[in-house]
């Protein structure tokens, strides 16, 4: 450590200490209670939608519209799916701070990759049964009332917006997954 | 904590935290939160330590715990300029709000900034190297290979020696 090009480098800091042990031993328990209440919140706004799509259902149901009060139930559970998979998702990676550094920032990437590009699979898949549900079930009540070519009208004007939408937040995410897989394959070639 | 961690801790401060100290006041200029990046170093380093089984050297160990430590915190804070592999930087970046007495000491200032935007990697051999560690430590502590650790250090080299041989030239022109 004496070797250093720079005297100047070596010589910054050198009255440093380490951190108490019993401060990292506290810091330590901050660091789980910061990780609980995080995700106790991201509980409370998933569960915060659940009563929304449950009152909806029963609404639907009491005023006898079953398909529309069976797609608020389908949305309710693909949000309940959501909610599952965020939190296994974005639970922090063990932490293994020893390993070596680029094999530790491959594992990082990797995991933020895969989460990205799986997106539609996790994020957006879980509610879309519900959605499509509800758009069949608008759209059949609409025909009722105005005739099919209204109903097909007003279903292709909301699929596509809600198609627009999801595009948006799949390209989004490829576009990001796109740029770590090069940063990965950068690493890849430094091994 | 077992004694013997104990120990180990207490040694590896001995040695090791000015250097701790100057990593993390490399990769983050704000010196509040230099502060708590360098005692989340040293409690992921604490904590680690009841796994150290010595089959590698206790400066590998730490060096590695540090950086990985640097590197989530940079992770989360990449809201800042774009990171450019050192490949591509030519010249040394200007430093803001420097007050440099010596050359040497703006030079120091500069590297600190040309870290600041380098990507992790880049990073951690930068400042190992300026550590006065080997191509081979460095490559032990990082995982990269030994040709991969040369080319950064002889390309931060060149950068150092041209921007020295400016210096001397305007001097000189002067």
């Amino acid at each position: 450590m004496s070797n250093s090009p720079f005297s100047l480098w070596a010589a910054a800091a050198s009255d440093a200490t380490f951190t108490d042990p019993a401060a990292c031993a506290a810091h330590a328990g901050e660091f789980e209670r910061r990780i609980a209440r995080r995700n106790r919140i991201e509980r409370i706004a998933g569960w915060i939608q659940l009563p929304v799509w449950g009152g909806m259902a029963a609404f639907y149901l009491r005023v006898g519209e079953v398909p529309l009060a069976l797609s608020a139930i389908m949305i309710g559970v693909g949000v309940l799916v959501v909610l599952r998979n965020l939190t296994r998702r974005a639970d922090n990676l063990d932490r293994h701070p020893e390993e070596p550094c680029r094999d530790h920032l491959v594992r990082q990437y990797r995991r933020q990759y895969e989460a990205l590009l799986s997106v539609p699979l996790w994020y957006i898949g879980p509610v879309m049964p519900g959605l499509i549900a509800f758009l069949a079930a608008v759209t059949s009540g609409i025909a009722e009332v105005k005739g099919w070519d209204a109903a097909l009208a007003e279903l292709t004007r909301r699929g596509l917006f809600i198609g627009l939408v999801f595009c948006a937040v799949v390209l989004l995410n490829w576009y990001g997954a796109r740029r770590l897989k090069r940063d990965l394959e950068r690493l890849e070639r430094l091994a | 904590m077992t004694e013997q961690t104990e120990q180990l801790y207490r040694q590896a401060g001995e040695q090791f935290a000015p250097a701790l100290a100057r990593l993390a006041r490399s990769v983050e200029r704000d010196a509040d939160k230099a502060r708590d990046l360098e005692q989340e170093m040293h409690c992921a380093l604490w904590s680690s330590l009841a796994r150290f089984d010595g089959r590698c050297a206790l400066k590998t160990w730490v060096y590695r715990v540090a950086h990985n430590v640097a590197a989530d915190h940079v992770a989360r804070s990449m809201r800042g300029p774009q990171r450019v592999p050192l490949e591509d930087i030519d010249c040394l970046p200007s430093p803001a709000n420097v007050e440099a007495d010596t050359a040497e000491a703006l030079v120091l200032a500069q590297v600190a900034e040309l870290i600041r935007r380098l990507p992790p990697v880049d990073t951690q051999v930068i400042v190992l190297w300026l550590e006065g560690e080997s191509a081979a430590a460095i490559a032990e502590i990082t995982g990269l290979s030994t040709g991969a650790v040369n080319v950064r250090v002889h390309r931060i080299k060149t950068l150092l020696a041209s921007h020295f041989t400016e210096t001397d030239q305007a001097e000189t022109a002067v």
